[in-house]
């Protein structure tokens, strides 16, 4: 083998060696040119969407941009070092600095300088505990030095290495809540600083009864210190045991949710009691859910002494009042008794046949009895008078007729000192008058009576006159003119002053008397609302003028003037009456037998209230005559037992009081006992008459004995409490007061019955009916008040019918009965 | 199998004896291809394995001898081819810790479709190692003659023992120890 061809080989070898690689470099190029061609596509394709997106960025970068710029809240960025790298607008304003001097400003430089330190140690501590979140409030200063608190919340961001990165903040202007709190804190301040300073200590309590804050002025009350206070139980360190469920049972009402005021004593750290006004209210929170309550303390110590003093002191005077009232009612029945005896003798006597000689001696008695009588009167009526014990009992009066009678009456005396005497009244003055009948008569008696005294073959003119005041008043101007022997002008001043005699003892000598009837008189006219006034000349004659302030009468009233007007007074038949005397003392009881024996009257006695029962229930009279102050049993307990038993035959007879006490109280109370009338001893005959004329014709012609029974619906049994009990709510002593009242209108509403029969007015009787029906349901009657009702009803619908009168006589019954019932019921009340 | 690898053996050939021999190899191998190989183009395995069973026998060196005298040939070339890989290093352990974790990786980059063997490297102690070869080509031999090569490149010197822990020789475990 040549070498030549082993070279031809090898280079034939290369050759296609090299047209493989050739070949494939084509390939690989052609393969890189469509790869590179692809990439390219790939490039752009890229490149569009990296456009794409930094568009969309932008878009986004921009929206939050709008976001924090106009952001109301303060955005900021710090940098590493705690400097400003962004603030938004609104941080802008807030500090009054444009962004671009902001920029690179450390926070510091921004800080109000009071907590600059503050703040930036905080900030350091924050950093130093890698904290990433931060929520703190504090104040910046602006540029021209406006404060502005700002509550912050700082996101601190970390590189990996731990290494701070930068802090965002997000804050708000919170400084007009932070005011809004400052001012709620202060205002509280100023509350409790003001309640502090006002003397009153406040207490805070818990739920459970634990103190939870007691203030300095409490602490001051009860002499503790405050941590003394804390957590313990208020009720076992300052109560009693007795005070304790009192307490109680206001906290259950606090609560509840109620406030309370309330008093009660606690103890003091040094061991006394202080008086304590407590106001409690319940704490709540904002859910209202009570977690409390707070007490405000008022020492009130000095006013329970105080008040504990005036009612020891107003006891006291109660108690001497009431003793000097019984003194008089004392003195006025033991003087009164025996001088009745007299006086009632006397008239006896004289009334037997006597020598001359002894009728002198008898008139003699008569008269010094008189004067002594007249005495006493006067005394205990000034006295009266004098302790506030006269009270004014106004009623209608028949003004015409009360002078008219008194003229008639005093004539004979005038006619003794041959006076004339006559009387004058005005056009305008009216029939009717409401005023106190026994004030008018007694002025009048008196001056009459001094005016006759001292004119001799003279002339005594009386002169009636009204005047209308604008309150709606009248006054009763009355002025008595004599041509007597006149009083001297220094002597005018002292003329209405007690045991002042215009002459003194010579006066007295001469023309007797006790000196007291003018002051007496000046003291009645002024309880009266008016006055009395004097002019004299001596020898010449006095002219005493005095006003009496009443009312004119409605014009419907006049039906209520009562019997002692002499209006009514039908006559009675004295000798078909019989009598129950019920009287202790044995003079009394012979001077009243001998002038009923006189009227030709039967009668029986008693010694005492509790014979006179006894003797009532055996026997019906017409009229039971009734002391009061006796032994065994009094005269109102026997009245009230009489008046109680509905089998007693005489417990509707008419009771007359005879009682030795003028005194108004023993009259209301004879009253209240049931009682129909009440007589003054020592009284006359006439005055005995007049009274049991007036008692006889006001329970009306008809036998009460004979009467038919009663229908269900007015026998009043019992009072119904239940009744009371609901429409007084259980305050008994409103409904006390309601059925005294009652009891007081009651006589009168009886009156009004009759009277509206006869008139037989059907449209005045229908409202009578109406306005009685619902209180006599409110008494505790209510079957009666259903009665009535129905009547009212029928009553206005129809004409008047003749068993109206039977009907009208059988609820008189019922509602006497009902009044029975209901003196019964205020006395288990009393009980 | 890359073309480098024939062209580089008909190289080797050529150095230990000249083209003759090179000529004499591809003709009596009557391999497919001709035997015209380019670097860049890529031939069946079994065209090698032929050569080098036609080469040891008219040369008389074993295929063993032949493929370790490959392995320096092979370096020689790495060596002056691609110096950024050997550079970094100034030993042959750490070198070749490398080969699998970064320069085959390299490799697979540019020739997808390349077959590369697995080289294992552990460490006994400071002065021995232990490096795992397994390839389907088993060409322990090969891997022996590269691993004696870089030994010398970073003038270390180290004994060699070869083992073979797979019966069909495609995982060989070379246990080196400083000298």
């Amino acid at each position: 083998m040549s070498q030549l061809d082993l070279l031809n080989r090898r280079i034939e070898r290369e050759i296609l060696a090299r047209k493989t690689a050739e070949r494939i470099l084509e390939e690989k190029a052609l393969e890189l040119h469509h790869n590179n061609v692809q990439l390219q596509d790939l490039n752009r394709e890229l490149e569009e969407k990296v456009r794409q997106r930094t568009e969309e960025l932008e878009l986004s970068r921009q929206a939050y941009k709008g976001l924090v710029e106009n952001a109301g809240d303060v955005i900021y960025n710090l940098d590493r070092n705690g400097c400003f790298t962004y603030v938004n607008p609104a941080g802008q304003k807030i500090l009054g600095i444009p962004a671009h001097t902001l920029h690179g400003k450390h926070f510091s430089e921004v800080l109000h300088p009071d907590n600059r330190e503050e703040i930036v140690r905080l900030h350091h501590l924050t950093l130093r505990a890698k904290k990433e979140l931060i929520n703190l409030e504090f104040p910046v200063t602006s540029l021209d030095g406006r404060t502005t608190w700002l509550g912050q919340k700082l996101n601190v961001h970390y590189d990996e290495a731990g290494k701070l990165e930068h802090i965002t903040g997000v804050a708000r202007d919170i400084t007009e809540i932070r005011n809004i709190q400052e001012r709620i804190r202060k205002s509280e301040e100023k509350y409790r600083g003001l309640i502090e300073n006002m003397e009153l200590g406040l207490l805070e309590v818990d739920t459970n009864d634990k103190i939870v804050r007691s203030y300095d002025g409490f602490c001051r009350m009860m002499g503790y210190e405050q941590e003394e206070l804390i957590g313990k139980d208020p009720k076992s360190l300052f109560l009693d045991e007795e005070d304790i469920s009192f307490m109680e049972q206001q906290e259950a009402d606090r609560k509840k949710g109620l406030h309370n005021v309330y008093e009660v004593q606690m103890k003091h750290k040094q061991g006394h009691k202080v008086w304590m006004l407590i106001s409690g209210a319940p704490v709540m929170n904002d859910l209202g859910v009570v977690t409390g309550s707070m007490g405000i303390h008022y020492d009130i110590s000095e006013q329970k002494k105080l008040e504990a003093d005036l009612i020891r002191a107003k006891k006291e005077a109660d108690d001497a009042r009431q003793a000097e009232k019984e003194f008089l009612a004392q003195m006025s029945h033991e003087i009164r008794t025996p001088l009745n005896a007299v006086i009632g003798m006397t008239n006896l006597l004289s009334d037997t046949q006597l020598n001359p000689e002894q009728e002198t001696y008898v008139q003699d008695v008569k008269h010094a009895a008189d004067v002594l009588h007249g005495l006493i009167s006067d005394i205990l009526d000034l006295s009266k008078i004098e302790a506030g014990q006269m009270e004014l009992a106004p009623s209608l009066v028949n003004i015409h007729q009360t002078v008219v009678m008194m003229c008639r009456t005093m004539k004979v005396k005038a006619e003794e000192n041959s006076n004339q005497l006559d009387y004058f009244i005005g056009d305008k003055v009216p029939q009717l008058m409401r005023l106190d009948r026994n004030i008018l008569n007694q002025v009048l008696l008196n001056l009459i009576g001094n005016a006759i005294k001292f004119t001799h073959k003279g002339k005594i003119t009386l002169y009636l006159d009204t005047q209308i005041k604008e309150d709606g008043a009248c006054l009763l101007q009355v002025k008595i003119v004599d041509t007597g022997i006149g009083i001297p002008e220094s002597k005018l001043p002292d003329i209405f002053e007690k045991f002042k005699q215009a002459d003194g003892r010579n006066t007295h000598k001469k023309y007797g008397g006790t000196g007291l009837g003018l002051p007496i008189c000046k003291k009645l006219v002024e309880l009266h609302g008016g006055n009395i006034h004097v002019e004299s000349e001596t020898e010449k004659g006095s002219t005493f003028r005095f006003e009496l302030k009443g009312q004119l009468a409605d014009r419907n009233s006049s039906g209520q003037l009562s019997a002692a007007d002499g209006t009514s007074g039908a006559s009675v038949d004295f000798t078909k009456l019989k009598f129950l005397i019920v009287e202790d003392t044995f003079m009394n009881q012979r001077y009243i037998q001998s002038i009923l024996k006189r009227w030709s009257s039967d009668s029986e006695l008693a010694n005492n209230g509790k014979e006179a029962v006894e003797l009532s229930e055996n026997e019906r009279f017409d009229l039971i005559l009734m002391d009061m102050q006796m032994p065994v049993m009094d005269g109102y307990e026997a009245t009230r037992v009489i008046r109680a038993d509905k089998t007693n035959p005489n417990h509707r007879a008419p009771i007359i009081a005879l009682t030795a006490s003028a005194l108004l109280d023993d009259r209301r109370k004879a009253l209240a006992a049931g009682m129909d009338e009440h007589l003054t001893k020592p009284f006359t005959p006439d005055q005995l008459k007049a009274a049991i004329q007036t008692q006889l014709s006001r329970s009306g012609e008809s036998n009460p004995a004979e009467r038919v029974p009663l229908p269900l619906a007015f026998r009043v049994t019992k009072v119904k409490q239940e009744h009371i009990d609901m429409y007084f709510g259980g305050d008994m002593d409103y409904a006390k007061e309601m059925v005294l009242e009652f009891l007081r209108s009651l006589p009168s509403e009886r009156e009004n019955i009759g009277r509206l029969i006869q008139s037989k007015d059907s449209t005045a009787l229908s409202n009578w009916l109406h306005s009685m029906y619902p209180v006599v349901a409110m008494l505790g009657a209510p079957e009666l008040s259903k009665e009535i009702k129905t009547k009212q009803l029928t009553v206005n619908e129809s004409e008047w019918t003749d068993d109206l009168v039977l009907w009208s006589e059988q609820l008189d019954i019922a509602l006497s009965d009902l009044g029975d019932e209901l003196e019964k019921w205020v006395e288990g009340q009393v009980a | 199998m890359k073309g480098v690898v024939f062209t580089e053996f008909f190289e080797l050939i050529e150095e230990l004896h000249d083209y003759e021999m090179v000529d004499r190899v591809i003709q009596e191998s009557n391999v497919e291809s001709g035997g015209n190989y380019t670097s860049i183009g890529s031939y069946d395995f079994q065209e090698l394995v032929k050569l080098l069973i036609t080469y040891s026998n008219i040369s008389g060196n074993s295929i063993d001898e032949a493929l370790r005298l490959f392995g320096h040939k092979l370096l020689k070339t790495f060596r002056s081819g691609y110096a950024a890989f050997f550079e970094p290093y100034d030993n042959a352990r750490d070198f070749l810790k490398t080969v699998d974790n970064y320069i085959h990786v390299e490799v697979y980059k540019l020739y997808p479709d390349a077959e590369l063997p697995s080289i294992r490297v552990e460490d006994v102690d400071d002065n021995s190692f232990r490096l795992i070869y397994s390839s389907s080509r088993a060409l322990g031999h090969l891997a022996f003659g590269l691993i004696e090569a870089t030994f010398e490149l970073y003038k270390e010197e180290y004994t060699i023992e070869m083992k073979s822990t797979s019966e069909k020789g495609d995982e060989v475990t070379f246990l080196c120890k400083r000298i």
